[in-house]
């Protein structure tokens, strides 16, 4: 029986990383602007995949770590793991990507990643890796196309050139949680958000696992 | 359901191949190759699936059994018969035998995981009806592996860009305030080689000094 000590993780070419997310992450989608993907391999297959790379909205998540240059930090956007890898898998795998990142890249001091607490989950993963989370947000920066049913942010939706009619569709429900995770742990000293507890997740009535709702 | 009622399902008897006649107007299609599969598939678990006829012998479900059934050279087919149906149902039921199977989908993932097993266990995958080609654009590229990327240790620096959406109504105006705005003399110490940027600068050092 395979366990999370089992596997390993290495960079891989990102059109493998990305056909692996287009069909196994939930939103089925890739972020074009992701710079380096880590495979997670499982007895010599590729069976996961993170993709990291600046975030949509550079500019205005940088600030939360006041004196970051403007490489000092990068986004974990996308996150894909088959069924077949074992229990735990998620948080070991970050664990070593983080170490991959630190020796690699010592310019990058901390980590963000939004957990999308409208359609997947509430990011249980980010908590047990070591994330604190610093913003539970009702956005209306994700929206549905009523026609298409595709869930589209609004920085996207900008660069489509549809902004207009982006925002006549429905918001979707549920709530966006911000997470970061220092590299540089003294970085934490600099973040000008608070670290909200873990209990204000369902205080908010933001949970959510597996795409369901989770009640408090 | 209807626990009294019979169904064709219930009783199933072979049938020599020669009583069995296909629907004339059959729409569903079966090319050499898919009739190959299903020959093989017979070959290696034999006959699952009954071909459905009506009291006359005519098939209303199981066309392509048949014919996989003569390429093999069978003389005899296992069949279920369809007993008190109207034309419109035998018509109907020819067509929602194909249709509703083809309306189901697939996990792709547990598929793919499925098939990978299948693989590791020496089966022949090719047997469940998915070509080679198929299942390597199902599977993940193993050989995947990259270099490190080069992530720059840089600052962003002083010069920034900002883009902006005009209505091609709004263009004339704008490129032709940057002219003037231009004419008006060089652009010093604005530590900017960009001459649209110090046009629009001075613009808006104007327009803001008379807000």
């Amino acid at each position: 029986m395979a366990s999370a000590k089992d596997i390993i993780v290495k960079p891989i070419k990102a059109s493998a990383a990305n056909k692996l997310t287009k069909q196994i992450h939930y939103s089925g989608k890739v972020v074009p602007n992701s710079q380096l993907h880590l495979g997670v391999y499982l007895n010599g297959k590729l069976e996961g995949v993170m993709q990291f790379g600046p975030p949509i909205n550079k500019k205005g998540t940088i600030n939360i770590v006041s004196g970051t240059k403007w490489s000092g930090m990068i986004e974990l956007n996308r996150m894909a793991f088959s069924e077949r890898l074992p229990r735990n898998s998620e948080s070991r795998a970050m664990s070593v990507a983080f170490k991959i990142l630190k020796k690699n890249y010592p310019h990058i001091e901390w980590i963000v990643s939004f957990s999308d607490a409208t359609q997947c989950g509430d990011g249980t993963i980010y908590r047990a890796a070591g994330f604190v989370l610093t913003d539970i947000r009702k956005s209306d920066a994700l929206r549905k196309n009523p026609e298409t049913g595709e869930v589209m942010h609004v920085i996207q939706a900008h660069h489509k050139m549809i902004s207009k009619e982006f925002r006549t569709w429905e918001p979707t429900e549920g709530y966006q949680l911000r997470y970061v995770y220092f590299l540089n742990p003294k970085a934490k000293d600099r973040l000008t958000v608070p670290i909200l507890p873990f209990s204000k997740i369902d205080e908010m009535g933001a949970g959510m696992y597996k795409g369901e709702k989770r009640d408090k | 359901m209807e626990n009294g009622r019979s169904w064709p399902a219930d009783k199933v008897e072979r049938r020599k191949i020669s009583s069995i006649v296909p629907y004339a107007r059959n729409s569903r299609t079966h090319s050499d190759e898919q009739v190959a599969q299903i020959a093989s598939s017979i070959k290696e678990w034999g006959f699952t699936n009954p071909i459905l006829v009506d009291i006359d012998g005519e098939i209303i479900a199981g066309h392509g059994r048949l014919l996989a059934a003569q390429k093999l050279g069978l003389d005899e087919v296992p069949c279920i018969t369809a007993v008190g149906w109207s034309e419109a149902q035998k018509k109907a039921y020819v067509i929602a035998d194909n249709k509703l199977a083809i309306n189901a989908g697939w996990d792709v993932e547990l598929l793919r995981i499925e098939l990978d097993e299948l693989t590791d266990l020496n089966f022949d995958v090719n047997l469940t009806g998915f070509s080679d080609d198929e299942i390597l654009n199902l599977s993940f590229d193993d050989d995947a592996e990259a270099e490190m990327p080069s992530l720059a240790d840089e600052d962003q620096g002083p010069m920034q860009q900002i883009t902006f959406t005009l209505h091609k109504d709004q263009i004339e105006q704008v490129e032709s305030a940057l002219q003037a705005s231009k004419a008006l003399g060089p652009f010093v110490d604005t530590e900017n080689d960009n001459s649209n940027g110090n046009a629009l600068a001075r613009i808006c050092e104007t327009f803001n000094g008379l807000s």
